[in-house]
């Protein structure tokens, strides 16, 4: 139990007792004042902004016995600042506190870990400050108090705050906190269990004097070490305030300090700990005009990174990086590599110089190679340029900055690097193996020659190589960086059994990052199994494997939650779960947060409000309370697709809908007065928060759930409302703005840390799934170790998109692909040991041994590396349903003949899901507008015109003249890069008119192939008779070469084509890359083809719509945000 | 300052320390607020007690030393001819006391103490009844009173930085802080 639940539980005892006392709690200040009073401490109001508040809104006064608050509007805010400070005083605070000055009675318990959340200190004082909000809720609404109100009561949010005088969201949050998390169990054994120190821990924490690594293993106590050197430096007198202790990340330095003040509370809360980048995010504070900013700047996120730059990106007319139809996912890759260099703390500059210096190179050696990489790096510093200018005019920095800007000062700076390591005496750093060089480099200014400098780490476990972290720093510790260094090495692995730690061990001594000789003893006695390795035949039958293996070993006494299954990836996660789920394994995985059925539910409540058509009708049909029928909900989006009607009109014109049924017709109606009150500018999170906790029973029925999967959800709905809560504002209205920042996240793999569980889901009796990246630093009794097959572990290496110059990385010397893989290699080696090292009793890997084909499949290499430690074995477990086969059938009646284009039906083979909403519930395919699709349908318009107009040539400021007048309509005229855009268009168009100079145009006319009654049509764009006679059809595409030129949808084309003139052909013009393809078939692939297209249109008569996602194109589909189950009912259509 | 306290001597109060069920921190301070002259004999004591914790040997570490301090610091108060420092060495139950006398709010005189208030904004009269409802001669206590401003907060966690001494402001202000009516202001103000 971390401590602010420790401060949590007192504060519901302390308010059930002053109840039992006869207290009212619908007083709040009354209640307060009277707990306060009970331990002989005054309490008064003063006026906000008094002098004695010194900047604050509360204080406690200790000398005094006296609280003192500004005197607020409401009894309820009066009150929670008397509790907050009550806090201070129940839970044994710092000698005398500070003044409190961030006081949120709303706030959510644990941080939102996304975008700035991420490194904002959260810090000693701000923990504490946390600590008391969270008290002082507890004290005047306790959770249970009004869990019970709600649930058992029946009393809405709103209600329940009326009781109690206190504002709905300071309600609503405490509801959230009560129903959606589990309650957090007082652990039965105590914690962790503080050993006496073994010699090599003991030497380690006593060490004086010379730079220290201590070598801590898996298993070894390093946290115990750690602590323990803090308090014998505390011991010897040394003040706490000159102690600064850096980790991993933000709730590591949490647990730090809550272990540091099991012992010592003072000291805890005078050290400085916390994260590389929270503390380089101080000093940019501190020294932001020697920075040369003007004033305190702000951090911006990687979706506003690239954001920013896409306004800019016509500007920079790139070559090897140009994108000219969604620059996102180009800028993203050089916003990488940027952040690469930040971590070599390289400045625009001298990455440019770089550049320069490789393309010397390479026209010295005539290397053409060499010198398109050269050019390529060229690029990416003429961007990286820009951005930091960009930024800087905008007072903003980013996630790179926090360290890079400090180093780059302390550097310059002696004076000020002086100040700083004068200080702090002691500086301790927790996982070593895990910094950057920039971060190294911080470490050098603030403790020269590294006097007092402790760092402990282990390079077998360096796992964050794409944080630009390297293995290396640990051997240049000693070599290098602080050459007067010592080591200490810790031997002993307090966690594992002797089967496990000699297995790691012995693949450890093979290792690119180890050392040699690095054996680890294992203080636990055998326990009988080896590390396993059982094989299956198919790829199908692992799952069944695992579930079998999961069952045996709560045979033995590991139940669920003692068992965890690790995979190298995050995208088979997901699979795996719901698998696993079907076989009747309760499974405890969050996963990708925006794509859970539960939360696209809760987003379709808010795109209702946006959407004109209403498609979120989609997800909330399918919901207990407002269940509508498949057929009820497309026939509403089909009248809202020929109305022409505001967001949020639909409620008015539900009447309106004909052929909708009664009983859907008042779902309807009932579902207006859920959204009654709000629109597309109200807070998208009182909104929901309203709707969960005072409109519908949706929050309710988690809190009464017993499964853990359903449980989960409430988790996963808890952690969106945290999000929900944090949003930064800006531009636009509240509701579209967080839809477009969720597709960004994804896009940008941004949303990954909101995967993560909040602690108070370990209680769930569920099997853990995650990513070894995730498991670190924790350890379980059973773990289960899929996909061990040559193709997973070791992953093969993929360059960067941008891959830095030569001579950046240091340490790489000149040929940095080279490095570059061999880095990629000794990194995989350590996921391996990182996944082997987490077991505790018993560790099982898995792997099939046959392809789909029925091909071998090779086992990982890795696993011969464990020697004699490893037992194999091959089962072939019963075979059982994992539920594959039906998914994604609607229930569909199509009456006649269905006509699809060819556009369709290659929508259809890409994504079937994605067909059916569009083109069958017809949601509408627009997708997101920008300045390039807007360009590009400028440069369809004209030539669509060309064709008309059977133009072959167009003068220069013709062409200027159309797009001008395009660009008017559409309003790109007033965009600050018009003219780049003008000038892209320009060129499309141009290279258009050249492909019409031979042959002599025809009219297109309206193919079509005949199948069976059905038909696939294909209307050429252009069309010509060429000089041989032989008939050419053509489709313009502004894009790029994006689809095959040998899908179903080429196909039909095709065969469209030769139905209407034999020996026509069929060609794909691509403007972007300025190419003619010609669409060839050999007769056999063809026929495939023909088959497929017969294929495709009988699945759509039998509604086989199977889902076929993927991370690049998910978040940009149109149905995003509704896709997943279907309400129930037949969907009668004609098409 | 007369309280039942005053009356123990040396003997008794450590053996009442002896026998607290708890001989920590939380109960060192409570006795040292409650005896301040027998601070460091006090300190010794708990210090003999806690052995095997981290308070156990060695010389005292900053934190101890603050709390010595502060309590030596009320000791030396009550000290006829000693520091100067009257109001600092009230326990709140004589802060009490006074509050009532005067019908002012606590945080009126937590403002004093910590010597927060431009002497010259405060009434004579008002000065004087305070010197005569502390014992505290008048000259003492308006020269205590002129010493800078000491709030009491012990080392600023946030900065690196040690804070400044903050500015004095005028009675009037405190007292319009501490929401006092007009006419009660104006007699404590200007003693009319």
């Amino acid at each position: 139990m971390d401590s602010i639940e420790k401060a949590r539980t007192i504060a519901a005892e302390l308010h059930a007792v002053a109840v039992q006392k006869g207290l009212d709690p619908r007083k709040p200040y009354n209640f307060a004042k009277c707990e306060i009073l009970s331990r002989d401490i005054c309490l008064e109001a003063t006026k906000p902004g008094a002098t004695q508040l010194d900047g604050g809104r509360a204080k406690y006064i200790r000398n005094d016995l006296l609280i003192i608050h500004e005197r607020c509007d409401t009894d309820f805010e009066n009150a929670f600042l008397a509790a907050h400070e009550l806090g201070h005083v129940v839970l044994g605070d710092d000698f005398n506190p500070s003044p409190s000055t961030n006081v949120d009675p709303a706030r959510p318990a644990e941080p939102s870990p996304v975008a700035e959340d991420r490194v904002v200190d959260y810090g000693k004082r701000q923990r504490r400050e946390i600590q008391m909000d969270l008290f002082a809720r507890e004290f005047l609404l306790p959770r249970p108090v009004v869990k019970r109100m709600h649930l058992v009561d029946g009393m809405s949010a709103s209600e329940i705050a009326k009781v109690f005088g206190a504002p709905f969201d300071v309600v609503a949050q405490q509801l959230f906190d009560a129903i959606l998390l589990p309650v957090v169990e007082t652990p039965s054994e105590s914690p962790a269990v503080d050993r006496p120190l073994n010699d090599k821990q003991a030497a380690a924490a006593s060490h004086r004097g010379v730079p220290l690594l201590v070598e801590a293993g898996p298993g070894t106590g390093k946290t115990q070490t750690l602590t323990s050197r803090v308090h014998s430096l505390l011991a010897d007198g040394i003040d706490p305030r000159e102690i600064l202790l850096l980790t991993f990340s933000n709730k590591a330095a949490a647990e730090m300090a809550d272990r540091i003040a099991e012992k010592n509370k003072e000291a805890s809360a005078a050290m400085w700990i916390g994260t590389f980048h929270a503390f380089g995010l101080d000093l940019i504070r501190r020294f932001y005009s020697e920075l040369g900013f003007e004033k305190d700047p702000r951090m911006i996120d990687k979706t506003e990174a690239v954001e920013m730059l896409e306004q800019q990106f016509p500007k920079f007319d790139l070559e090897h990086y140009r994108n000219v139809y969604a620059p996102a996912s180009v800028i993203d890759d050089i916003l990488k590599a940027v952040s690469r260099a930040k971590d070599e703390v390289v400045c625009p500059t001298r990455y440019r110089e770089l550049a320069e210096a490789m393309q010397l190179r390479a026209t010295a050696s005539n290397d053409d190679e060499l010198l398109i990489r050269a050019r390529r790096c060229h690029e990416v510093a003429r961007v990286y340029e820009a951005y930091e200018k960009i930024k800087k005019a905008k007072h903003c920095i980013d996630f790179g900055d926090l360290v890079s800007l400090p180093v780059s000062l302390l550097e310059s700076e002696p004076t000020i690097a002086n100040t700083i390591s004068e200080t702090y005496s002691h500086v301790l750093v927790d996982e070593y193996q895990d910094v950057n060089r920039s971060s190294v480099r911080l470490l050098k200014s603030i403790c020269p020659d590294g006097a007092n400098l402790w760092a402990v780490g282990d390079a077998k476990q360096s796992i964050y190589r794409f944080r630009g972290a390297s293995s290396g720093n640990m051997k240049r510790f000693t070599n290098e960086d602080f050459r007067r260094a010592q080591t200490v090495r810790l031997e002993q692995n307090y966690r594992s059994v002797p089967e496990i730690t000699d297995a790691f061990s012995a693949f450890g001594a093979t290792m690119a990052a180890g050392t040699g000789g690095d054996a680890l003893t294992a203080e636990r006695s055998v326990c009988g199994s080896k590390v396993a390795l059982t094989t299956v035949d198919k790829v199908t039958e692992q799952t069944l494997a695992i579930a079998d293996s999961i069952e045996q070993m709560r045979q033995n006494g590991h139940g669920y939650r003692d068992q965890a299954i690790l995979c190298t990836g995050n995208e088979k996660l997901a699979t795996l779960a719901g698998e696993l789920e079907r076989l009747g394994i309760p499974v405890l995985f969050l996963g990708s947060l925006f794509e859970r059925l539960e939360i696209k539910n809760l987003i379709a409540f808010l795109s209702l409000l946006t959407d004109r058509r209403a498609m979120g009708l989609i997800r909330v049909g399918c919901q207990r309370q407002t269940e509508l029928t498949l057929g009820d909900v497309s026939k509403v989006i089909e009248h809202l697709r020929d109305d022409i009607t505001e967001p949020g009109e639909w409620p008015a014109k539900v009447d309106s809908f004909h052929g909708v049924s009664e009983s859907g017709k008042q779902v309807l109606r009932e579902v207006a007065t859920i959204l009654l009150g709000f629109d597309q500018s109200s807070s998208p999170w009182t909104m929901l928060a309203t709707i969960l906790l005072d409109r519908t029973q949706i929050a309710a029925d988690f809190a009464n759930a017993s499964s853990v999967s359903e449980r989960t959800g409430g988790i996963a709905v808890w952690q969106f409302m945290n999000f929900l809560r944090v949003q930064p504002s800006g531009k636009g209205l509240p509701v579209p703005r967080l839809l477009k920042r969720i597709r960004d996240l994804i896009r940008l793999k941004e949303d990954r840390d909101l995967s993560k569980l909040p602690d108070a889901a370990s209680g769930l009796d569920g099997v853990r799934l995650m990513t070894v990246h995730g498991s670190k630093g924790l350890e379980f009794p059973v773990v289960h170790f899929p996909g061990m097959n040559k193709t997973s572990l070791p992953l093969n290496y993929k360059s960067p998109k941008c891959p830095p110059p030569d001579g950046m990385v240091e340490g790489s010397g000149d040929d940095s692909k080279a490095a570059a893989v061999a880095a990629h290699s000794e990194e995989q080696e350590c996921i391996f040991y990182v996944a082997l090292s987490r077991a505790r009793d018993r560790l099982i890997a898995y792997a099939p041994t046959k392809q789909a084909g029925g091909k071998n499949w090779p086992l990982s290499p890795f696993l011969d590396r464990l020697g004699s430690n490893l037992q194999r074995n091959h089962v072939a477990p019963n075979e059982r349903d994992l539920g594959n086969g039906n998914e994604g059938t609607i229930p569909i009646q199509v009456s006649g003949r269905i006509s699809l284009t060819t556009a369709q039906i290659g929508l259809f083979e890409r994504c079937p899901r994605r067909f059916f909403y569009t083109h069958v519930v017809r949601i509408g395919g627009r997708r997101e507008e920008s300045p390039y699709t807007l360009m590009h349908d400028a440069v369809r318009e004209i030539c669509e015109a060309i064709v008309a107009e059977r133009l072959i040539t167009l003068s220069d400021s013709k062409i200027r003249q159309r797009l001008n007048q395009a660009f008017k309509a559409s309003g790109l005229v007033d965009h600050g890069y018009a003219n780049e855009l003008a000038g892209m268009g320009h060129k499309l168009v141009k290279y258009f008119l050249t492909t019409r100079a031979e042959g002599s145009p025809i009219e297109p006319p309206s193919l079509a192939v005949n199948l069976a009654g059905d038909e696939v049509k294909f209307r050429p764009d252009d069309g010509f008779t060429m000089e041989d006679g032989a008939i050419v059809f053509r489709q313009v595409r502004t894009g790029g070469i994006k689809s095959s030129r040998d899908d179903i949808a080429a196909a039909a084309a095709l065969l469209a084509a030769t139905e209407h003139a034999r020996g026509s052909r069929v060609e794909f013009v691509h403007l972007s890359d300025q190419e003619i393809r010609d669409v060839e078939m050999q007769k056999r692939k063809l026929g495939n083809r023909h088959a497929s297209l017969h294929d495709a249109l009988k699945s759509i008569r039998d509604g086989k719509f199977p889902a076929k996602p993927s991370s690049r194109t998910c978040p940009g589909c149109p149905a995003f945000f509704v896709c997943g189950s279907v309400p129930e009912g037949t969907l009668q259509k004609t098409f | 300052m007369n309280s039942d306290q005053s009356n123990m001597d040396l003997e008794d109060v450590l053996n009442a320390f002896i026998m607290e069920e708890d001989t920590g921190k939380p109960t060192l301070l409570r006795y040292l607020i409650d005896y301040p002259q027998f601070a460091s004999d006090l300190v010794d004591l708990s210090r003999e007690m806690t052995l095997g914790t981290e308070q156990s040997s060695g010389p005292l570490s900053k934190t101890d030393e603050a709390i010595v301090a502060a309590a030596w610091e009320r000791h030396v108060a009550v000290v006829p001819g000693g520091s100067l420092d009257p109001l600092g060495s009230l326990l709140p139950a004589q802060l009490n006391q006074l509050s009532a006398a005067f019908s002012l709010p606590r945080q009126v005189f937590s403002a004093l103490r910590e010597r927060r208030v431009i002497v010259a904004s405060i009434s004579e009269s008002f000065l004087r009844s305070l010197s005569e409802k502390t014992g505290c001669p008048f000259d003492r206590l308006i020269a205590s009173l002129n010493e800078p401003a000491q709030p009491t907060v012990a080392g600023s966690h946030k900065s690196e930085v040690k804070p400044d001494a903050p500015r004095k402001v005028t009675f009037e202000k405190i007292l319009t802080d501490a929401e006092i009516g007009p006419d009660q202001l104006a007699e404590l103000v200007r003693g009319e």
